[in-house]
């Protein structure tokens, strides 16, 4: 037998044997390890497009407004300032932090510094007067120290400039009103400040749009306003500006240290939707200055919105 | 149809077969005009041998018809001159099994033979076994079985000397070389 023999030989092999094989078709079927490069690439592309961005933003550091500049602040009752008041002799520009307290939905919050005839500094416990007042007022004492140890801008401003700002608002000012004293006239030259929420009640939305300076365009049934009384008896009050974060507003206020009669001036710092405030959260900071070189900028104060 | 002696059957046959019995007749004599006179031959006798005869699998009987009426023609031509077809290639391949045809013929009986290589097949993988009778029955060219096997032409040359070679091994084992 040679090879040609053996190839005609072949057809006696089985039928189906050949009809198999005539007809075989071996397509390599698409595995699917042959794409695990291309979908594991896609993961990666997505996921890292994903993640990319918020890698990106640096998240700022957030340090919390001063809450109250309380290195040196202690509480201390009259009497102990009253024997203080022999040893500690004048004040220069100061700047006093006050705490505050809500009566009936209504913060008050007050600070006594001495006359400009008294060398030596007082604080006084104040009756609320006003008329949201329901009980007696909550005793705001304040020690008053010297005034290096209150007044450092590089301390003021290094506590204002940590977190992002998110928006200002204007400050409204309404009218400044002189009432009559009342029947307890305070015995020393005081400011007060009262924080409150504006209700949309439409009686009570005549009687503080032109006391407060609210815009007529301004709705205030749509929008709240943080309504601010301030009480003082110092030449030259103004405010200065504000932060409000998500402790609560931070007044800035500003006064000349010369005593005048009582005025009674409003502010009102319109609230952007989304944002809230305690009027409990609410202080004010006082700025008191000697003559006009120190007399901080007061126009068209801001109140600036952190996050 | 064709026990009935209707002419159709035989339309209908190479329209259904034609191309594949086309393939096989190309293969061995590497002539589109052979290949088709061989399926022409190949339909005759299938005109005359059915009936009486009866087959299991007609489109198998139909390619060996085929197959035999291209290896009478590769003869026929070989006598003249050597063919320029695949099985001329083939043949070179399969004498390192069969070298010589007396010594075999001598000693073995062809059918026994053939016996043995079928079960050698067989025994194989399907891909193999296809592709050994793809390459030696139907003396289908490596390109070929590359696409249709979806092999490197290497691939399937080794492979193919890989089975000439267990086969080599297997008749000799078998007493059949």
């Amino acid at each position: 037998m040679n090879a040609e023999r053996f190839m005609e030989l072949m057809n006696t092999l089985p039928d189906d044997m050949i009809v198999t094989a005539v007809h075989a078709e071996y397509r390599r079927r698409p595995k699917l390890i042959r794409f695990l490069p291309a979908v594991t690439a896609c993961l990666v592309i997505g996921i890292f497009a994903a993640v990319y961005p918020k890698l990106r933003i640096q998240t700022p550091e957030i340090t919390e407004p001063p809450a109250a500049i309380d290195t040196t602040e202690t509480t201390i009752t009259t009497t102990e300032l009253s024997n203080r008041s022999e040893t500690q002799t004048s004040i220069a520009p100061i700047r006093q932090t006050v705490s505050s307290a809500t009566v009936a939905g209504n913060t008050t919050a007050s600070v006594t510094v001495p006359a400009a005839e008294t060398d030596a500094p007082a604080i006084t416990e104040l009756p609320e007067t006003s008329a949201h007042t329901e009980t007696e007022p909550p005793v705001i004492t304040t020690e008053l120290t010297d005034a290096t140890n209150l007044v450092s801008d590089t301390e003021s401003e290094a506590t204002h400039t940590v977190v992002q700002v998110k928006k200002a608002v204007q400050i409204w000012k309404g009218v400044d009103m002189r009432p009559e004293l009342a029947s307890d006239p305070m015995s020393e030259p005081q400011i007060r400040c009262r924080f409150w929420l504006s209700e949309p009640d439409m009686d009570m939305i005549d009687g503080i749009r032109n006391q407060y300076g609210i815009p007529a365009e301004f709705d205030l049934t749509q929008t709240q306003c943080l309504l601010i009384q301030l009480e003082t008896e110092y030449a030259d009050t103004a405010v200065t500006g504000g932060t409000l974060t998500t402790d609560g507003l931070r007044l800035y206020v500003a006064c000349r240290n010369q005593k005048e009669p009582l005025t009674d001036m409003h502010f009102a710092v319109p609230l952007p939707e989304g944002i809230t405030v305690d009027p409990e959260n609410c202080r004010a900071e006082y700025q008191i200055y000697e003559d006009e070189s120190g007399k901080p900028k007061t126009k068209n104060p801001l109140i600036e919105i952190y996050e | 149809m064709l026990n009935n002696r209707d002419e159709q059957a035989l339309e209908e046959s190479a329209q259904m077969y034609g191309a594949l019995c086309r393939s096989v007749a190309r293969n061995i004599l590497g002539s589109d005009e052979d290949a088709e006179e061989c399926l022409n031959d190949a339909l005759l006798t299938v005109w005359n041998a059915i009936p009486p005869a009866k087959p299991s699998n007609f489109s198998a009987y139909l390619l060996k018809l085929v197959r035999n009426a291209a290896f009478d023609r590769y003869k026929a031509r070989r006598r003249e001159k050597r063919g320029g077809g695949q099985t001329a290639q083939a043949l070179d391949e399969l004498t390192e099994i069969f070298p010589s045809s007396e010594n075999v013929e001598q000693e073995l009986e062809q059918r026994e033979l053939m016996q043995a290589v079928t079960g050698f097949l067989q025994s194989l993988p399907e891909k193999q076994r296809s592709l050994f009778i793809c390459r030696y029955w139907q003396s289908a060219a490596i390109a070929e079985l590359s696409a249709r096997f979806d092999m490197s032409e290497s691939n399937v040359k080794v492979t193919l000397a890989r089975i000439r070679k267990r086969l080599q091994k297997y008749l000799r084992e078998e007493g059949l070389l």
